[in-house]
């Protein structure tokens, strides 16, 4: 059981619903995007280029960033999700360097739109806010890096853990069309309007991600890092995965 | 030879100027602590770091990692000057033992700060045993270090003067120094997502870099310790400052100045994504010409004339020329090499900017003083024991 | 720079009452959250609101059927709600629209529910002076205090005879149990003021419809089976509506066999050009002259739809480049005026004409005619983008023609109209109650404050940004009174300088639950619950031509003292004199109004099975499949019950289908003929040619040398962005717009007038001046710039107000095209400059 996603590019229409979705599911602070889509330009008009990608965790087979983690933190769990530990990491941000993908978020920083909602929500004890809209107490899990964060400690993408670990025993894909799996489904697959997203059992031969990984040739981003993300790009006619995110590829600094 | 070395004991255990670096120390210390009360209050937010477009290590990591490269440097330079038995050496074992310990102590305060759990650390790192992390080592080098340094300063107390420091505990203090020298290399060394970083040579980088660093700081308190002036110190130790020292300052500034050119010229020269960009950038910024021309090139010179080089007030021009250049270097190193967002889109310049923010600098400000503070300190206790031994 | 932000930030430090009560052990809740600076009254903040509420440990999740309120697409959503507070909103599974999905607004909802500068309850000025700077000085008041001030003043204008100095204005209304019940109220009451903000909106697409087929609304579309769009600056990935379902389809269409081909014809580079197999970033206005010469290349190539539009009758083709051709030798079927079109217009339009106009290269023109002509079915399709300009109409007629020459409309594929939804009838009918005031000649006098339907806008159907100038000249009238629901023109209508000064001795009722311009400016709040909290029915727009209709259900309590839209206009009507009041009481409520809408359902089951206003509760939408009619092969079909199995003869075509005067597609209009002198007076149009698809030279005020195109984003959160934290930090991927948006301006543009890349500008026209930070866009036309509309505010919350970039709409001159009054959002030029 390795759960893993798989994103069609040529569907992508980088709405940033798979974003908005993150944020309302696992209450995130404006702009801390679990779940980002990237989007870069390049050319001039009138032939200029616009293209995005959807970046969530890869949840690596290989995860740099959890072995860079002094107190084993971050962990990988036996369906082969990459989670961190609330209760034991120390906020030395090392998995920030560490993760070639620069998906990871630390709490304790200026917000990104002022005034702070944190000062709008407030709260007394350890979480850094308490919005009115936020997720109940029972689905709160710091050992696994889900609910509210509490201060001085990283975050990243769970795969909505609280949601697919709850999924049936063996199911080979996580449809978000079956009223019987739905709850299941991570919110930004559940939500995705063009079917951009898929969410199954990698290790399952049958399952739908294999197949659109084997007939779509789906290929994964940075595989020089040894990273081995689980998951995986399928880029068709349309969209395109860029070699390395060095940002605005125009240089801008003059 | 018993009554030089006491009378030498007795001049070098109370030094000159402490009560100005207390009293900078002090000051530093007030105005960190003032300046770290937003930190206090309002947590990290009060750092220009930052998960989205900012760095995400500034210039506490900068100021620790400095601080800790300083340390191992000073205690490696003293130790292998006593374990090779270098004549005029030992008056100064202990102010240097004293002074690496003051370093250590100012890097982890520095750490603490940026922390987000600094006391979680503590046993959470032991307890989980991940032998993949840099970090766990750098825990398991720190602790190691600082016990040793604390028990070599303890014996230097109880052992008679003139006594030979103890060879074995030596060994295992340079063997300690270089051992959390190479882990904190390897921190970054490691990280082949990080290209200005990604190398197996670090921690040579790093250990010349401690080196001479090591060097300029003895050099530098030495001479304040001796009020500057040649004719306190003894005559051995006074020999070796005129001769020895400005050699082995200008030979490792030398090769330093190699290491950092052919890192240069690998940056500038590399087409590897994310690498040269960041170097190209570098060479544009005036602190990197202050760095190469005003911070070591001008202490080559200063070094190089035999003249000049022996003077208490050159060398310790030359030493605060070459501790600013190195910081200056650690900082490019360290933010340079997070420069190249990664994947990050367009909402993220092509190169990620950082000025740090005055709470940031208030780590430095504290960290430094706490070093000053504690050294001026630690030296009055060593006169008061040593007046009353 | 650095160094001033620290500063700030130990000054903030400083002030940060909450941290330093914690450091200091005083914790506890001093109700600083939930005001609006100290503007508004101390209502009881939202912690204290939350505090009263059950704390969030175990309980049931309940999930509650409701509609969006982000945009006009009606998804049906699942609202989560665990004790008493909402925490998650996805798309209903078995919702036709929303099929289980969402767009990246719909789950925003719950941020606008608890949206901390919510107004708490009604309200009333107490600072007669209005302005940007004047602070209200709102005292809370009860309801019936409110309703009864309001009513007093209505029945007070009334006993004066001057109830048609009261009006309401209203922008995006749900359906018939709220904006549903305006028009009654106000004929009962005597004043002909119900005004719709679809002027500033989209209603050039309407009227180019209108003008060539007969039907005056947006078209359904059959997007799943089509295999080719030819896309006119809608945003069909950004802002098109159902954006949700667009997307569905986008995913659907691009992966089908055959896959879709998509050209995007625009005036920026967007997500949906970028997205599209071809963007053609054409000169602002000019969307007209490249339809005319795809047509043109349809007709010379011979690749028009025969069975559609007819043929030569020897079967030949004589459409040759600048040659008129004897209407004697084509037969037309579906058409009318094909001929007359090509002889008048189309003939001298070429691929080369075209190019000088639009500048598109002659080869990119050739090829997405032939592409269009040779590729059945296929939709061309624009909203606002080509016909908010002068020439708006003319326009929307060129491209909407397209789709008759290939035979697309009504096709499988192709675009249609959408049905009525077969509501049951009121208790009481409104005509039966209007008294002798409301029916007197006297009331026919007045006509309406914005002079819609007059001689000045004939043709027009909504004027709303004419309101404030009228007011300002007296002409037809001055306002007394204006109610407003779901509009905020204070601040979103072209050049709203002008209501700013003509709202100051109006007074004003605004029954938004949130901050705005409007209510800042209001003498009275009534607020309305937040969609979440209502209880309310929403009938599609345009969508896939079968009827459907939504219902929002409380999931939750409303959180504060607000009441529904609905229930304030039957409560105001309660309480006006006469019969009027008598009407109301046997209306008495929203929720019956919605009780008496769904026994319709009872005759006329859902396909979900819904057939009663409790069923239709718990699924929360009926609808009922399929569309009734179908033109296949140039004959047109009705349903039977089994298929599309009855032919339709040409009398029930024009009946139900294509409502000309010839009932036919007309490429001579007809209903702008009617309208000829007028027409030639405003745009020079010689009277003989009025009722042709043609190229009329936009016109474009501002006195600028750029031109300004003002987009409306994916995250626009419709009204309430501004004010949505997560939306603000997400709202300009494509440019790196978080936290703010950014003008786009093309480098070379850019540099030509000094602007660094990154740095603050002005922009200026002949109505005003804003500023904004420019960022270097190279895919941007060097004579465009773009900045999204989205901030800008001078109130509206504590994240919307003074937000930076200015708010485009001031450097937007208020011009309309005269055909449809359109405003022209879209046209205006203006000058950038460094600041």
């Amino acid at each position: 059981m390795r759960w893993g996603m798989v994103i069609d590019l040529e569907k992508c229409t980088g709405c940033q619903a798979c974003t908005t979705a993150c944020a309302m599911e696992n209450n995130r602070l404006p702009g801390e995007s679990w779940q980002d889509v990237l989007f870069y330009q390049e050319g001039e008009y009138p032939s200029a280029q616009l293209k995005w990608f959807p970046r969530p965790c890869f949840h690596c087979e290989n995860p740099s960033c959890m072995y860079v983690c002094p107190t084993r933190a971050t962990y990988k769990t036996d369906d082969g999700v990459v989670l961190i530990d609330w209760n034991k990491c120390i906020g030395c941000k090392y998995c920030m360097i560490a993760c070639p993908y620069g998906v990871r978020f630390y709490t304790d920083e200026k917000p990104l739109v002022e005034p702070d909602i944190k000062e709008t929500f407030p709260t007394e004890g350890d979480p850094q806010w308490e919005p009115p809209y936020k997720k109940p107490d029972t689905v709160e899990d710091w050992k696994r890096g889900v609910g509210i964060q509490p201060h001085g400690v990283v975050s990243k993408c769970t795969f909505c853990y609280h949601r697919i670990s709850n999924a049936p025993p063996g199911v080979a894909d996580l449809d978000p069309n079956d009223p019987e799996l739905v709850e299941y489904v991570p919110a930004c697959v559940r939500t995705c309007a063009p079917t951009a997203r898929y969410f199954g059992d990698l290790d399952n031969p049958h399952s739908t991600v294999r197949k659109l990984i084997a007939d779509k040739r789906g290929g994964r981003l940075l595989d020089q890092t040894g990273n081995k993300p689980q998951v995986y790009y399928l880029t068709g006619e349309g969209g395109a995965v860029p070699a390395f995110g060095e940002g605005q590829p125009t240089e801008e600094e003059e | 030879m018993m009554n030089v070395q006491t009378q030498t004991f007795a001049r070098t255990a109370i030094p000159r100027n402490l009560g100005v670096l207390f009293f900078v120390g002090g000051l530093g210390l007030l105005i960190g602590l003032g300046g770290l009360f937003p930190l206090f209050l309002e947590g990290h937010r009060m750092f220009n770091t930052g998960s989205m477009d900012k760095m995400v290590w500034g210039i506490a990591v900068v100021t620790y990692a400095y601080l800790a490269l300083a340390s191992f440097g000073v205690t490696l330079v003293t130790m292998l000057g006593s374990l090779f038995r270098l004549r005029g050496c030992e008056p100064l074992l202990m102010p240097n033992l004293l002074l690496a310990l003051a370093l250590a102590i100012g890097a982890v305060a520095a750490l603490a700060l940026e922390l987000g759990h600094p006391v979680r650390a503590i046993w959470a790192m032991p307890f989980n045993l991940q032998f993949r992390s840099p970090f766990y080592w750098m825990g398991i080098a720190w602790t190691a270090y600082l016990a040793l340094l604390l028990i070599a300063l303890g014996l230097s107390f109880r052992s008679s003067p003139g006594k030979p420091f103890n060879r074995k505990l030596g060994v295992l203090l340079v063997l300690a120094a270089l051992g959390a020298l190479t882990v904190q290399a390897l921190v970054y060394g490691l990280m082949a997502m990080r290209p200005v970083w990604f190398s197996s040579t670090l921690p040579l980088y790093f250990l010349i870099g401690a080196v001479l660093v090591g060097l300029s700081l003895i050099v530098l308190f030495t001479h304040i310790a001796h009020g500057f002036d040649a004719g306190s110190m003894p005559e051995d130790t006074r020999r070796l400052m005129a001769d020895g020292v400005p050699t082995a300052l200008l030979t490792i500034l030398v090769v330093y100045l190699l290491a950092t050119a052919s890192r240069v010229v690998t940056g500038l020269w590399s087409n590897l994504d994310g690498h040269r960009i960041v170097y190209e950038h570098l060479i544009r910024s005036g602190w990197f010409h202050l760095e190469v021309w005003v911070g070591l090139l001008l202490p080559v010179v200063l070094l190089s004339l035999r003249k000049l080089s022996a003077r208490p007030a050159v060398q310790s021009c030359a030493a605060v020329l070459l501790l600013t250049a190195a910081f200056i270097g650690r900082y490019e190193f360290i933010i340079g090499g997070q420069r190249v967002p990664l994947f990050k889109g367009t909402w993220v310049p092509g190169l990620i900017d950082y000025t740090p923010s005055v709470t940031e600098w208030m780590v430095s400000v504290f960290a430094f003083s706490l070093v000053l503070a504690l050294y001026a300190m630690g030296s009055r206790m060593i006169g008061f024991i040593q007046a009353r031994g | 720079m650095g160094e001033e932000k620290m500063n700030l930030d130990i000054l903030k430090a400083a002030v940060t009452r909450r941290r330093f009560l914690q450091l200091f052990g005083a914790a506890g809740s001093m109700g600083l959250g939930g005001f609006y600076f100290g503007r508004w009254p101390q209502f009881p903040s939202l912690a204290q609101a939350n505090a009263e509420a059950a704390p969030l440990q175990t309980g049931a999740t309940v999930i509650t059927k409701s509609v969006c309120h982000q945009c006009p697409a009606r998804c049906g959503i699942d609202v989560y709600t665990t004790n008493g507070r909402v925490h998650a909103i996805y798309g209903t599974l078995d919702n036709p629209i929303a099929n289980g999905k969402l767009c990246p607004k719909g789950h925003l909802g719950a941020y606008i529910l608890y949206d901390p500068d919510r107004f708490k309850g009604p309200m009333k000025r107490t600072n007669p002076g209005k302005g940007r700077d004047e602070d209200p000085r709102f005292v809370p008041i009860s309801w019936d205090e409110a309703l009864d001030t309001v009513a007093a003043r209505l029945n007070a204008l009334r006993d004066k005879g001057e109830s048609h100095r009261f009006a309401i204005l209203y922008g995006r209304g749900w359906g018939a149990s709220d904006a549903g019940l305006q028009t009654p109220f106000a004929k009962l009451y005597g004043t002909p003021n119900v005004i719709n903000h679809s002027s500033m909106c989209a209603d050039g697409s309407k009227r180019a419809k209108h003008a060539t087929d007969g039907n005056y609304s947006y078209n359904a579309y059959d997007y799943k089976n089509t295999n080719y769009i030819l896309n006119f600056g809608a945003a069909f990935l950004e802002a098109f509506r159902p954006y949700n379902y667009l997307m569905q389809v986008w995913g659907h269409i691009r992966t089908k066999s055959p896959r879709t081909k998509v050209t995007v014809v625009d005036v920026h580079l967007t997500t949906t050009g970028a997205a599209a197999d071809r963007l053609l970033l054409i000169k602002p206005g000019t969307d007209g002259a490249l339809a005319l010469a795809i047509a043109h290349v349809i007709l010379t190539e011979g690749l028009w739809d025969r069975e559609f539009v007819g043929d030569f009758v020897d079967g030949g083709n004589r459409f040759s480049p600048g040659e008129p051709v004897d209407p004697a030798v084509f037969r037309e079927k579906w058409t009318h005026g094909l001929i007359e079109w090509w002889n008048h217009e189309l003939k001298d339009r070429t691929p080369r004409w075209a190019s000088q106009v639009t500048t598109i290269a002659e080869k990119d023109i050739l090829a997405v005619a032939r592409e269009f002509g040779t590729t059945r079915p296929a939709i061309a399709l624009f909203e606002r983008g080509p016909t908010s300009h002068s020439n708006g109409t003319y326009n929307g007629m060129c491209i909407h023609a397209l789709n008759a020459l290939v035979g697309s409309l009504f096709a499988t594929g192709g675009p249609m109209y959408q049905m009525p939804v077969p509501y049951g009838k009121l208790p009481v009918s409104f005509e039966d109650y209007m008294d002798g005031y409301a029916k007197s000649e006297e009331r026919k006098k007045y006509p309406r404050i914005d002079l819609a339907g007059t001689e000045e806008w004939p043709l027009a159907a909504n004027m709303m940004q004419e309101v404030a100038r009228n007011h300002l000249t007296g002409k037809p009238y001055k306002l007394d009174t204006v109610l407003f629901y779901l509009t905020n023109p204070i601040w979103s209508a072209p050049n709203p300088q002008v209501w700013e000064e003509a709202f100051k001795d109006i007074f004003v009722i605004d029954t938004s639950p949130f901050p705005s311009e409007t209510a800042l400016y209001a003498d009275i709040i009534l607020p309305d619950h937040t969609y979440l909290e209502r209880l309310q029915s929403a009938e599609t727009y345009p969508f896939e031509g079968w009827p459907m209709t939504g219902l929002r259900t409380p999931a939750v309590k409303p959180l504060y003292d607000t009441k529904v839209y609905g229930d304030v206009l039957i409560e105001l009507g309660k309480r006006i004199q006469g019969s009027t009041g008598e009407y109301y009481k046997i209306l008495d409520n929203t929720e019956n109004v919605l009780r008496h809408l769904a026994k319709g359902f009872e005759t006329n089951p859902g396909d979900n099975g819904v057939n009663s206003f409790e069923t239709w509760k718990e699924k929360g939408v009926w609808f009922k499949k399929p569309y009734l009619w179908k033109q296949w092969r140039g004959e047109f079909y009705e349903w039977d019950g089994k298929g599309y199995g009855k032919r339709m003869t040409p009398e029930e075509v024009k009946a139900k289908l294509l409502k000309t005067p010839t009932g036919k597609f007309e490429f001579d209009s007809g209903l702008l003929k009617q309208h000829a002198e007028y027409i030639h007076k405003k745009l020079g149009v010689s009277v003989e040619r009025v009722g042709l698809p043609q190229w009329v030279p936009p016109r474009h005020p501002g006195g600028g040398d750029l031109h300004l195109i003002t987009p409306k984003l994916a995250m626009h959160a419709e009204g309430r962005g501004a004010n949505i934290p997560t939306a603000i930090a997400l709202i300009q991927p494509t440019m790196g717009g978080r936290g703010t948006v950014y003008l786009e301006i093309h480098p070379k543009a850019a540099e030509a007038r000094g602007i660094p890349n990154n740095s603050r500008v002005r922009i200026k026209s002949m109505v005003g001046s804003i500023e904004a930070i420019a960022r270097y866009a190279p895919g941007t036309r060097p004579d465009t710039v773009v900045l999204p509309l989205e901030y800008g505010h001078w109130a509206g919350g504590r994240w919307a107000k003074g937000r930076l970039p200015g708010h485009s709409g001031e450097v937007t001159e208020n011009q309309s095209d005269p055909v449809s009054g359109l405003a022209n959002y879209y046209t205006g030029k203006v000058t950038v400059e460094p600041v």
